[in-house]
């Protein structure tokens, strides 16, 4: 079987779930992992680029991260070509000519099995395929974006100031999430701290983004991302089913907070009930010698 | 300007979802069904541009079963204008749910026409994209701000690290990631103005779309796996529970 | 269950029903700072909740009494404090302006009442009138063109977000106050006029916040009218025909502290019923053992008998009909019943429902002023039987 894996950089390398794909892809057939180079990103140029080399090449499958570009990418060449499309998977067999992929839904309050007919386009979920630590960079072919197709005029970029040098939400192996328990922005330093410890992105819930304490960007939940890092640490976080929604895939959850009712101790490998002000700072320097050690 | 909203009827996401007998479908019994948060958001920031110019002309329009009649009745309680339905099966292909929208649009002649990014049913995030693709219009995806440029619009899309702005000429495409300000409630005359506004209504096969698509079968539905009872640590000094966090994380669950 | 209600006063429910669920983050720190937030009062003028009983020619939406009764017991089911200034500013306050003001008077005032900067107040009680509301000791005098009115007025709903106050005195000779006999007709009542009074008219001052058992974000205060001057236009109704106004204007607060009383039982009941099922004592759900399920399914009939008193009330004067009798009914059933029902909720959560983490202690203090309020049940007693008794 052939595949076509779409690779997407970041800061100069390949994204870790363009390697995840190359590795499955590999495992699962004869693969070809290709980048489009461009610019940016834009929808016209790059799925008229795309759509050119799967009509030539015609891949049973074609496969991209379930990035924020990658699903718009996705979803939209494969409705220019007419192919199969299922979006976010989390978990693919192939067996003769069907597909069986695993993918949530209702926000991920159910898990569903969906046999997708091939060909194929579909998009899978950073963090879904396990990937060695020892996986070699993969051969990656290049496919310029057709520019003449662009019907849109790029004006800018406008930084937000808050975000800096941390791992990216979606594909951090490790999150430190705050929420209204931490009585207001100003505490901030205590949830950043323990994510550096840790070596971690910053989330939030959606009380928090809501009130205006943190950037839309870093909400985790329903309306915000959908994450599944290692380790997902809630701290006065009380588990809104919203917010469980996007982080009950993770592998390790702690959860710290006061009220020993929060129904975030019900999806918590580590519940700790204590004041999240007295235990994050003990809990920071806890982890720094660990990691040392 | 005129705005169209294609909306979905998903079930509210305070509810909890739960698997049918049949293993492959949700139960709908009891489920308290709303519009797609982010469908919510397309409509919020539509109304956003509406407040500013009240020549703005917001519409709405789903395909979907005959209980999508709610919803649209619910957005024209926030303050939509107008609001048509098309009657469809749920198990119409999304495909074909794209081109029955795309003859909406032709007919409705919007200049914008924003998307939830994705329906919480399916979660797949499709019809936005295609709707754009069978129309052949441009559109820019998961936008979070409408700024309105002289038949153009410049659109914000939240990325990493900051804001792409697009410039797109209208008519345009966009799917919708969230309003600058939440949904605003239906105000109570909202409800009873919405109560007298007609709602046309039309068959799915009456617009004659080509309904041949790919299949995408769901074979079995089941509940996330259960997560297992955890260790709840208290009662301790906040020194030494930390430190014995910090070996559980370390030891056992090897994630240090 | 709501029976009376058609679909479209079920939906405006429904709708104020989704918006209060949002307000739980806020009331904690609102009941502890004694204050509703003003963006909470705005939300609600934008929502059209307060003008929801002003007539649509006046601006409002027009809804029926079952409507405001079933809005009512939503606010008070979220957030009791928020529902008693509701209560008062479009039941009491605005009902009573749109009874009795002229065409120029409603012109001018419901658009206060509607507009979410603040909520109307109505001045009655005094600190030596309470329910013998007769005999009041304010006096309104001539004074040139417009009046000067002089008392004191006590525990005043709204006093320090009022843009005015309805204020009840007496015109004529000040000292002419008669102890009244409960229950009998009275001359007591002569000369008391309905007076609008701007909160910013000069000698006007509101008094110091009291401190209450419960509902501390809902504001109550003293009114100090010190030399008050208002103008001629400033009586509403007629003169020396107040007492009247005000013994209608609370026949429907009595539907509103019913509507209150159904609001706040429930939602205590239902915290009661979801810990009764959860916590588990003697390796079972506290809920099958009968001392804890039975005090829960009395109460759940006693709840589901409030909401019919209250809504029939609402629909007889929805109709035109007599209610007097069958709105002291609904309040005195429904804030006896509220009572049993938050304590037995706190009961239920047994150490937990003591502590301000649950909302269950709030609803017990909270829920004790509806016995109290627009006529204690004494009083509604006093009402039911002489309705009762009359021939």
């Amino acid at each position: 079987m052939k595949i076509l894996v779409v690779a997407e950089r970041r800061d100069g390398g390949l994204r870790r779930v363009s390697l995840e794909l190359a590795a499955k892809a590999k495992a699962l057939g004869e693969a070809t992992i290709l980048e489009i180079a461009g610019d940016r990103y834009s929808p016209l140029p790059f799925v008229s680029a795309l759509a050119k080399k799967v009509e030539a090449e015609k891949p049973d499958l074609v496969m991209l991260g379930a990035t924020l570009n990658g699903r718009d990418l996705g979803a939209r060449l494969a409705a220019r070509l007419g192919r199969a499309y299922a979006a976010d998977v989390t978990a693919l067999a192939v067996s003769g000519n069907t597909l069986e992929v695993g993918r949530p839904m209702y926000a991920g309050k159910v898990r569903a099995k969906v046999r997708v007919q091939m060909p194929a386009v579909i998009t899978v979920r950073p963090g879904a395929i396990p990937l060695a630590e020892s996986a070699a960079s993969p051969d990656v072919v290049k496919l310029e974006a057709d520019t003449s197709a662009e019907k849109l005029e790029f004006v800018k970029f406008a930084p937000v100031a808050s975000s800096g040098k941390r791992v990216s939400l979606a594909e951090a192996r490790v999150i430190v999430s705050g929420g209204r328990g931490l009585k207001g922005p100003e505490n901030w330093h205590l949830v950043e701290d323990l994510a550096d410890a840790l070596g971690g992105a910053v989330g939030a819930s959606r009380a928090v983004t809501d009130a205006g304490w943190r950037p839309n960007e870093e909400q985790v939940g329903q309306t915000g991302k959908t994450v599944t890092p290692d380790l997902y640490v809630a701290l006065g976080i009380s588990g809104a089913i919203q917010h469980l929604a996007g982080m009950t895939s993770s592998k390790v959850i702690v959860a710290v907070n006061k009220d020993p009712d929060a129904d975030i101790f019900k999806v918590a490998d580590y519940g700790v009930v204590a004041d999240v002000f007295e235990f994050v700072p003990a809990f920071t320097e806890a982890v720094r010698k660990a990691r040392s050690s | 300007m005129k705005i169209l909203i294609p909306l979905k009827q998903v079930p509210d996401s305070t509810v909890r979802v739960s698997v049918a007998a049949d293993g492959k479908s949700i139960k709908t019994e009891g489920v308290t069904w709303s519009i797609s948060p982010y469908d919510e958001y397309a409509i919020e920031m539509a109304l956003e541009r509406k407040d500013a110019d009240a020549s703005t002309v917001v519409a709405v329009v789903t395909v979907g079963p005959a209980r999508s009649r709610d919803a649209l009745r619910q957005a024209l309680a926030m303050g939509c204008d107008e609001a048509s339905l098309v009657v469809a099966e749920e198990t119409a292909a999304p495909l074909a749910v794209a081109r029955a929208l795309a003859k909406v649009v032709e007919e409705a002649k919007p200049d914008l026409v924003l998307c939830g990014k994705q329906a919480s049913d399916d979660d797949q995030g499709f019809i936005g994209p295609a709707l754009a693709e069978v129309l052949g219009w441009a559109h820019v995806a998961t936008i979070t701000k409408i700024v309105p440029a002289d038949g153009a619009a410049e659109l914000w899309r939240e990325v990493e690290g900051g804001h792409e702005v697009w410039k797109a000429k209208l008519p345009a495409l966009a799917t919708v990631h969230k309003s600058e300000k939440e949904p605003r409630y239906p105000s109570l005359p909202g409800i009873m103005k919405a109560k007298k506004k007609e709602i046309p209504e039309r068959a799915f096969a009456s617009l004659n779309v080509d309904s041949s698509a790919p299949a995408l079968e769901i074979v079995a539905m089941e509940p996330p796996p259960a997560r297992g009872a955890g260790k709840i640590l208290k009662d301790g000094d906040a020194k030494q529970t930390a430190q014995q966090l910090a070996t559980l994380l370390r030891d056992e669950a090897k994630v240090l | 269950m709501r029976p009376f209600a058609a679909g479209t006063e079920r939906d405006l429910a429904d709708a104020v029903a989704d918006w209060a669920r949002g307000l739980t983050p806020v009331i904690a720190e609102a009941e502890k700072a004694g204050a509703i937030p003003r963006g909470v009062i705005a939300d609600l003028g934008r929502l059209g909740v307060l003008g929801m009983t002003i007539p649509e020619r006046d601006g409002g939406l027009g809804a029926s009494s079952v409507a405001f009764a079933l809005v009512l017991e939503e606010l008070a089911a979220a957030w009791p404090s928020l529902s008693v200034g509701v209560a008062v500013n479009s039941g009491i306050v605005a009902g009573t302006i749109v009874r009795h003001g002229t065409a120029e008077q409603r012109a001018q005032l419901l658009p206060r009442l509607l507009d979410g900067i603040g909520l109307g107040a109505f001045a009655l009680t005094e600190p030596t009138s309470g329910s013998d509301a007769a005999a009041l000791r304010t006096t309104a005098r001539r004074d040139g063109e417009g009046w000067r009115i002089d008392g004191r007025k006590q525990f005043i709903t709204n006093a320090r977000y009022a843009p005015f106050a309805i204020v009840f005195a007496r015109v004529g000779e000040a000292d002419r106050v008669v102890a009244s006999r409960p229950g009998a007709p009275s001359p007591a009542h002569a000369g008391i006029t309905a007076f609008v009074v701007p909160l910013d008219a000069q000698g006007v001052s509101v008094g110091p916040h009291e401190r209450k058992l419960g509902l501390h974000a809902s504001d109550t205060s003293a009114l100090v009218l010190d030399g008050a001057r208002v103008g001629a236009g400033a009586v509403l109704g007629e003169e020396g025909k107040g007492f009247a106004m005000a013994l209608a204007g609370l026949d429907g607060g009595r539907i509103g502290i019913a509507a209150q009383a159904v609001g706040i039982a429930r939602a205590a009941l239902s915290v009661a019923r979801a810990y009764a099922r959860d916590r588990k004592q003697f390796g079972r759900a506290i809920g099958e053992f009968d001392g804890v399920r039975f005090p829960l399914a009395e109460l759940e009939a006693r709840l589901a008998a409030a909401r019919m008193l209250a809504l029939r009330a609402a629909w007889l004067k929805d109709r035109g009909r007599p209610f007097t009798r069958q709105a002291s009914m609904a309040k005195l059933f429904a804030s006896e019943m509220a009572q049993k029902a938050t304590h037995a909720a706190v009961q239920t959560l047994g150490g937990n429902g003591y502590m301000r983490d649950y909302a269950v202690e709030r609803y017990a203090r909270d829920g004790r002023a509806t016995t109290i309020y627009e006529g204690t049940s004494e009083i509604q007693r006093l009402v039911i039987a002489r309705s009762l008794l009359a021939a």
